[in-house]
């Protein structure tokens, strides 16, 4: 079993982590830029994303055998090139001798795949070269007597195909050098070296189609420049390259052509997304980021099973029907579907689905209505006995990307729920039961809680007092480090004070009025008030001084206040070391754990 | 988010609500009662009593509730934060036959109070107090601790349905009272605010003592 398991998933967290996010990304991108959202371009242009970057992913999946009908007439394009093109079954041939033991070692490996594509293979070994090409999965079923050449087009293929598809909106020689590089070494991170051993031939694949995706595959160029060193380099991929490059040349030259200008927008919009210094372009990056540390996925896998082992009763159900294994595999099937829509609605729109079939099994015709004390011990069972690892990013995306009106409604509440049953699961241990969240997940919970409520948090409320007039407040938008004296500033501007000279920042509470010293930071004072026990009620004055000294009775109350450990700090200490991807324009890359945004961190 | 979005010349609040509560003190039948019972059940959701939403119009003003069930078990208890963020409002339910349960109310305050400050309304409920002869909570202590953190206290039975509409009611008008004087002080500020929210009072000149308490220390 547990092999069985570890061939299914690796290929699709493969394949959600690097691929999926960012064809996603590029689709939902390119369909919010037409300006009436219209919904033939998404669709289409998504469906090109997908088929021209991702031919192993199309069908490398064994959950996707009904793959080849979406791109059937891509897999004809792919048919007819492939057989055209001598040049790659020349240079196929070349390499043949020196692949032929690596790949014959690998092969014969325990993963074997599910059979659902092998039928096809049989048919005859040139009719079927596109669909190897398509498929790892297929080319595994081959009788491994067959030379090898039929296992290697898989390998290679993609290319002319890709090239020839007139679905493909990029310029074929559009990546600079050095963009290509790095997107290289991205697909090679440390997730593909963990799983070498286990998956050495989808490892192959891969490596082998960066070459030549090189000179053609935009799709690649979307991954982070994050660093990784290059792993290896095959020698007859590169072979292939040299033979296969100066065909693909001609021919890019001729697609580039015949891009549309909605097509150019797209590459545009991907260009952008690759710019870290574009406040997008950080959002993507770090999205990307985000998905790309995939550390977390051995234990959840480990988790999962464990979990899968425990009886809903033993979750705290009470006494609920529960889903039996038919049931479960209708949920299954209905997540594998949500998996694969790119719209985040529409994903919420499947996971509300799949939580109303969960409560009708619940009710069992009872009437009964089932409230969470029932529910989520049941989602979280039903998540266990899913076993999709891949489920926990998907849960993420559809947190990072779904509308943030969304958020707040059903929609919101049942994806609340999912991630945090998949945070119990991913934290589950057999001693500890789960009693805390992570530091992982609260981190992560953090970071997105900051970023889709970045705004919120940089609000800082000042009542004017005037003498004669009583007092006015206004909530100024105050950054995490203004100190009290651009506060001032600022409330000079704003309530139009003449003589800002003689006004200062108060902080009033309890009764008394202190002063506030001008290097102090508001915000770091509300944030360790919200944070103290019993929280007393204050406000920030900004009113006349009144005479000289009220400075320095001030200043030793809020030295204290700057100092007193901050309660919550074991909320926070480990956002340090995942903080640098943040997105927030304002707070950039400064955000040491010392000086983070106070008041950020309390809206956890 | 979630605070007041005005809609055209009505104006439409929008508020979101968190049910908090150890297991089995019934606020699943609360919430229930509350939403299914009177008022027409029209409520969008066509799931069961983890999510409900309500309509209501109140002084002219409609309100729409969303209210958040959570999962009372103690395993549950670390995935507080991801249902409370962003609330305007918190029903805090114990039974009243259970000690402990009130003795998780008040974590629950303690942690919103931390996590929140006074930006949220909070309600702490005894459920119930049809089974006022097993009460193990008194009256007094419960209604006392409330005050001291600045909360309002109710007593409610979901099986007699009693107290829920008045507890949902008038927790909606104070998250409206407290969505207006935010949206005022977002606005033109001015004049109100002497009466600023929050119950803080400003009295030029003599900086009064505030009354403990935030919101919901009110009446």
């Amino acid at each position: 079993m547990p092999e069985k398991i570890a061939w299914i998933n690796v290929p699709k967290d493969e394949e959600e982590k690097q691929s999926k996010p960012l064809s996603r990304l590029g689709s939902s991108l390119s369909a919010g830029l037409s300006s009436s959202p219209s919904k033939r371009f998404s669709i289409s242009s998504l469906a090109s994303i997908s088929r021209q970057s991702l031919p192993l992913s199309l069908s490398s999946s064994p959950r996707r055998p009904k793959g080849s009908s979406l791109s059937s007439d891509y897999e004809d394009a792919q048919c007819h090139l492939a057989l055209e093109e001598q040049t790659i079954e020349t240079a196929i041939r070349r390499t043949q001798l020196s692949r032929q033991n690596a790949l014959r070692s690998t092969i014969r490996d325990p993963h074997n795949p599910s059979n659902r594509t092998g039928g096809e293979v049989l048919e005859g070994p040139s009719q079927r070269l596109s669909d190897m090409s398509l498929s790892t999965d297929s080319s595994d079923s081959l009788d491994f007597s067959q030379p090898s050449a039929f296992l290697i087009p898989p390998l290679h293929d993609p290319s002319p195909p890709t090239v020839a598809d007139f679905n493909i909106q990029l310029p074929l020689s559009l990546p600079p050098p050095h963009l290509r590089l790095s997107s290289i070494n991205v697909d090679d991170d440390d997730d593909d070296d963990e799983e070498d051993e286990e998956e050495p031939i989808f490892g192959v694949s891969l490596e082998s189609d960066h070459e030549p995706d090189q000179d053609q595959d935009q799709d690649l160029t979307m991954l982070p420049p994050c660093s990784s060193t290059r792993r290896r380099s095959s020698a007859s991929a590169v072979v292939l390259q040299k033979a296969l490059r100066g065909n693909l040349r001609k021919m890019s030259v001729v697609f580039n052509s015949l891009l549309t200008p909605e097509k150019r927008a797209v590459r545009k919009v991907r260009e952008l997304s690759r710019d870290k210094g574009s406040y997008f372009g950080s959002l993507v990056q770090e999205y990307l980021s985000y998905m790309g540390e995939g550390a977390g996925t051995q234990e959840l896998k480990e988790n999962l099973s464990l979990y899968k082992a425990r009886t809903p009763q033993e979750m705290g159900v009470a006494d609920a029907l529960t889903p039996d294994s038919v049931a479960i595999e209708k949920i299954r099937n209905k997540f594998q579907a949500m998996c694969k829509k790119y719209s985040p609605e529409k994903e919420v729109t499947i996971l509300l689905r799949i939580c109303k079939l969960i409560y009708t099994i619940m009710e069992d015709n009872s009437g009964r209505m089932y409230g969470a004390d029932d529910f989520l011990p049941m989602l979280t069972y039903v998540l266990a006995q899913c076993d999709m690892p891949q489920l926990d990013n998907e849960i993420l995306y559809m947190m990072e990307l779904l509308d943030p009106s969304l958020l707040h409604g059903e929609g919101g509440y049942y994806l609340t729920s999912a991630y945090g049953a998949m945070s119990l699961i991913k934290n589950f241990k057999e001693d500890q039961a789960a009693r805390v969240l992570s530091a992982e997940t609260r981190d992560t919970l953090h970071q997105w809680h900051r970023r889709r409520t970045t705004q919120r948090s940089n609000y800082l409320r000042v009542a004017l007092q005037e003498l004669n007039s009583g007092c006015t407040a206004k909530t100024l938008q105050v950054r995490p480090y203004a100190t009290v004296e651009d506060v001032c500033q600022l409330c000079a501007r704003k309530f139009k004070v003449l003589d800002p000279e003689s006004y200062g920042l108060f902080l009033q509470m309890e009764g008394s009025s202190q002063q506030l010293a001008p290097d102090t930071h508001p915000q770091k004072i509300k944030a360790e008030l919200h944070s103290r026990p019993e929280a007393a009620p204050f406000l920030f004055v900004y009113r006349r001084v009144a005479n000289s000294g009220t400075l320095s009775s001030a200043t030793p109350n809020l030295n204290h206040l700057d100092t007193t450990p901050d309660p919550i700090d074991n909320l926070n200490h480990l956002s340090a070391d995942l903080s640098e991807p943040s997105s927030e324009p304002g707070v950039g890359s400064d955000l040491g754990p010392p000086t983070q945004p106070p008041q950020q961190r309390l809206h956890l | 988010m979630a605070t007041a979005g005005a809609a055209g010349g009505g104006k439409t609040f929008s508020f979101k609500v968190v049910l908090l509560g150890e297991g089995c003190v019934g606020k699943t039948s609360l919430v229930l009662r509350y939403c299914e019972n009177k008022f027409n059940d029209k409520h969008i959701t066509t799931l069961q009593a983890s999510f409900l939403t309500k309509k209501l119009n109140i002084t002219g003003k409609r309100v729409n509730l969303a209210i958040w069930d959570t999962a009372g078990q103690e395993r549950f208890h670390a995935l507080g934060p991801i249902y409370y963020r962003d609330s305007n409002g918190a029903i805090l339910v114990y039974d009243i036959t259970d000690e402990d349960s009130f003795q998780k109310v008040k974590n629950w305050v303690k942690e919103l109070r931390k996590m929140l400050g006074n930006e949220i309304c909070l309600c702490i409920v005894g459920n119930k107090i049809d089974l006022d002869k097993d009460r193990h909570v008194s009256v007094e202590d419960a209604e006392s601790y409330a005050e001291s953190v600045g909360a309002k206290h109710y007593h409610t039975s979901a099986k007699l349905n009693k107290g829920i509409e008045e507890l949902f009611l008038d927790l909606c008008k104070r998250m409206m009272e407290t969505a207006q004087l935010e949206e005022r002080a977002k606005g033109n500020g001015a004049s109100q605010s002497a009466s600023s929210r929050r119950g803080v009072q400003i009295v030029d000149d003599e900086p009064q003592a505030m009354p403990a308490g935030g919101c919901c220390s009110s009446g």
